[in-house]
């Protein structure tokens, strides 16, 4: 994993899970808190906390080489998260913000002051509730490919200038290569949001840069990334989103 | 025992044990009383056609001359219809045979001698409840036009009308209503009556010697003062004297009063009824559907729950105890009752068949003691109801599991594992995101090998997926237990397997269809 630290901002129920499941993965987790009350809860349970304040111009986050850094936002109050997503961003342009909503109207609100990558709470255990009702064969299958002690992964490799399937239609790639993977989808930007899907987009033309996300099993997703000498690469910094 | 007695009872369990002469009977009430009933609605729905039918020829009578095929129409067979449902009214309304059956066990019990005298009597008195009642009457009299050739009878075809309270639920109610203000109501015609009485006679007393007024017997006086105190006021009959209009200014003030205390009952009675019969009109919509979706407590998460899942074109139903959050609820179009889904009793109003008609609850209640007490009832009502309930603290998961819930869901636990996902793989969180939202067009759908399909499907082969533009993701096979994926072009493929494909939404519906077909052909 690339992603060296975690900046954690509040220290509710959810962020307190985003620093349990991080805690193993990242070498350093700082947890910042508006009350005394968290802060203390924080280092009780193992984690660095610090009291911040709003008004803060941040300069704390100055000893953070930000380019391996993630930032997480996840505040109580709706507003307050904005107030800070919107801080941070203008105090750090090139900060990957992650920041936690309520509502996907306070989702919009956090993506207008800057943040890259928005959860919405409520939305995504509606999901989470109808997916296990309606297709739990896919959940299951889903949840283990978020699960990285799991077998079978999901994995994002980068084409580099030598690649030898820059050049190549995504289709002729996939009649070609005899790993047992599945590419499920190209980004064409770094960090883009918008996704072709192969199973949309098969006249795709593959440029260096391209970023495979694939399905399979390590073993031959690591044979896969030789085949079309690509990078498996997990930071990538971006706006927008 | 005599042999009367004892024949008796052996035809009473005999009748008892008949599994067809049960589902018969059963049938039947169902048609006749069960407003649940999917057939009942038609058969409603004829029986008023008749009656409208019927009033119409008798209409037609009076200025056209009868035509034969519609008198015995009207005279015979709308007659007939009526007698049989009458008939099958009058056996429905109370089971003889277990009459005759309890009164023998509870001698039996009481080691004294069975009576069949007594037995009989219990049977006719149920009967006779039922005979007496007024809407059986009401019935009764529709048949009587039969005997047509008593021209008086005839008339009793106007009694057909009031049938129609038996079928027009709307008109149930409205009779319900005023039934639950009988005391006011009664309290109004007694002052009306008292009130038209007096002036009647007052009337009476000042101007029936005057020979200007037109107010000459009693029955003018009574007429006057009804047409009067209803605020009608013809103005054929008006007092002429002093003294009788003064009368007429008691009475006509008093009828105003009378109208406003006449009104307020009624808005009164229809404003308390009203969401009486709100919730009874959607228990009845609710026992109508098939696989529901039952959200038991409502909050933000089951609003998003409950609209994404009638997006989908799901039933969904949603049960508190919280007349507030139903009310909230309701605003957002759901089908919504303030019932306790953790008590047994409320849950029984709701008149459903869990096994049959609920395809999985959820349990979104503000609390995790909350959600485990109402998953315990749940699961004492039906053992193979699947239950899916949000956990607030995780410490509370085994409680939940004990409880019988089949699926536990930790949002926090998710929120944690997208974030540490989006951190260290993002673009690749945000392929699975986007199949997950299905906002970009490509979902991820499960497809279930039936039993037609697997005559025809034996391998992958076989799915003809390839250059469809879909992605077979792998296979949930019954025979290996797990999930195969990507599995090769000779894989078998079984009964009751799922394969998980990836695709176009409009892709993924037109390859559903072509396997149906390829079945069929």
């Amino acid at each position: 994993m690339n992603v060296d630290a975690i900046i954690l901002f509040g220290y509710n129920e959810f962020a307190r899970e985003i620093a349990q499941q991080l805690r193993y993965s990242c070498s350093r987790i700082v947890i910042y808190a508006l009350n005394n009350g968290d802060v203390e809860q924080a280092q009780a349970e193992g984690f660095e906390a610090h009291l911040a304040d709003l008004e803060d111009n941040w300069d704390d986050l100055l000893s953070f080489d930000l380019s391996v850094t993630r930032i997480i936002c996840a505040l109580e109050s709706e507003a307050e998260n904005v107030f800070l997503t919107l801080s941070l961003r203008d105090r750090f342009h090139e900060a990957v913000i992650v920041a936690l909503a309520t509502t996907q109207e306070n989702a919009s609100k956090l993506r207008l002051a800057g943040a890259n990558k928005v959860i919405a709470e409520l939305q995504t255990t509606a999901n989470l509730v109808i997916e296990r009702l309606e297709k739990p064969v896919i959940t299951r299958l889903l949840d283990a490919l978020m699960d990285t002690q799991m077998e079978l992964k999901v994995a994002q490799i980068t084409l580099t200038e030598l690649s030898p399937a820059v050049g190549k239609h995504i289709n002729e790639l996939l009649e070609t290569t005899q790993r047992d993977i599945i590419v499920l989808a190209v980004v064409d930007q770094r960090m883009s949001e918008s996704f072709i899907f192969t199973a949309k987009g098969y006249n795709h033309l593959l440029d260096p840069g391209d970023v495979l996300v694939v399905i399979g099993y390590d073993k031959e997703i690591k044979a896969f990334e030789e085949e079309v000498g690509g990078v498996r690469e997990t930071d990538r910094s971006h706006r927008g989103g | 025992m005599n042999l009367f007695s004892r024949a008796l009872v052996d035809s009473a369990y005999a009748l008892e044990s008949s599994q067809k002469l049960r589902r018969t009977r059963h049938s039947v009430d169902n048609l006749m009383n069960n407003v649940g009933y999917r057939y009942k609605r038609y058969f409603d729905l004829f029986m008023m056609v008749l009656i409208f039918s019927s009033v119409f020829i008798l209409i037609r009578d009076v200025k056209f001359p009868q035509q034969d095929f519609l008198a015995v129409f009207n005279d015979y067979i709308i007659s007939l219809i009526f007698l049989v449902e009458y008939l099958m009214r009058f056996w429905v309304s109370s089971d003889s045979a277990r009459i005759i059956i309890d009164q023998y066990e509870k001698d039996e019990l009481l080691q004294r001698e069975f009576r069949a005298g007594r037995a009989l009597m219990k049977v006719l008195i149920a009967k006779w409840r039922y005979v007496s009642s007024l809407s059986a009457i009401i019935d009764f009299l529709a048949i009587m036009p039969f005997f047509h050739e008593l021209r008086l009878l005839r008339l009793f075809i106007i009694f057909r009308v009031f049938k129609l309270f038996r079928y027009a639920q709307n008109m149930h109610h409205f009779a319900a209503i005023l039934a639950s203000k009988k005391f006011e109501l009664l309290t109004l015609f007694t002052f009306v009556g008292l009130i038209i009485f007096v002036a009647s006679v007052m009337i009476y007393v000042m101007e029936a010697l005057n020979p200007d007024s037109k107010v000459n017997t009693l029955f003018d006086a009574l007429y006057w003062s009804v047409v009067t105190i209803s605020t009608v006021g013809y103005g054929d009959v008006v007092p002429v004297s002093g003294e009788g209009k003064l009368v007429a200014l008691v009475v006509i003030v008093s009828g105003v009063a009378v109208l406003a205390f006449a009104t307020s009952i009624v808005v009164a009675a229809f404003t308390e009824k009203l969401d009486d019969i709100r919730d009874g009109k959607l228990i009845q919509d609710v026992q109508k559907l098939k696989g529901i979706y039952l959200i038991c407590g409502y909050g933000t998460v089951a609003q998003q729950t409950a609209s994404k899942l009638r997006r989908m074109g799901r039933s969904v139903v949603i049960l508190d105890a919280d007349a507030a959050k139903i009310a909230e609820a309701r605003r957002h179009h759901d089908l919504a009752l303030a019932i306790d889904p953790s008590s047994l009793e409320a849950l029984g109003q709701l008149g459903i068949d869990p096994g049959r008609q609920v395809r999985a609850v959820i349990l979104l209640g503000d609390t995790d003691v909350e959600n485990v007490y109402t998953a315990l009832t749940l699961r004492s009502m039906n053992k193979d109801l699947r239950i899916l309930s949000l956990l607030h603290d995780k410490k509370h998961r085994r409680k939940l599991e004990s409880a019988g819930v089949d699926d536990v869901v930790y949002a926090q636990e998710l929120i944690g594992q997208l974030s540490r996902e989006y951190s260290d793989q993002p673009i690749a969180f945000e392929a699975l995101h986007a199949l997950r939202a299905e906002h970009s067009g490509v979902v991820i759908d499960e497809i279930l090998i039936d039993e037609r399909m697997a005559r025809f499907v034996q391998t992958v082969q076989d799915l003809k997926i390839r250059g469809r533009r879909l992605i077979l993701l792998g296979v949930e096979s019954r025979r290996e237990a797990r999930f195969v994926f990507n599995p090769p072009v000779d894989f078998a493929v079984e009964e009751n397997d799922l394969l998980v494909v990836i695709g176009e939404n409009a892709m993924l519906h037109e390859y559903r269809i072509d396997l149906h077909q390829a079945v069929h052909s």
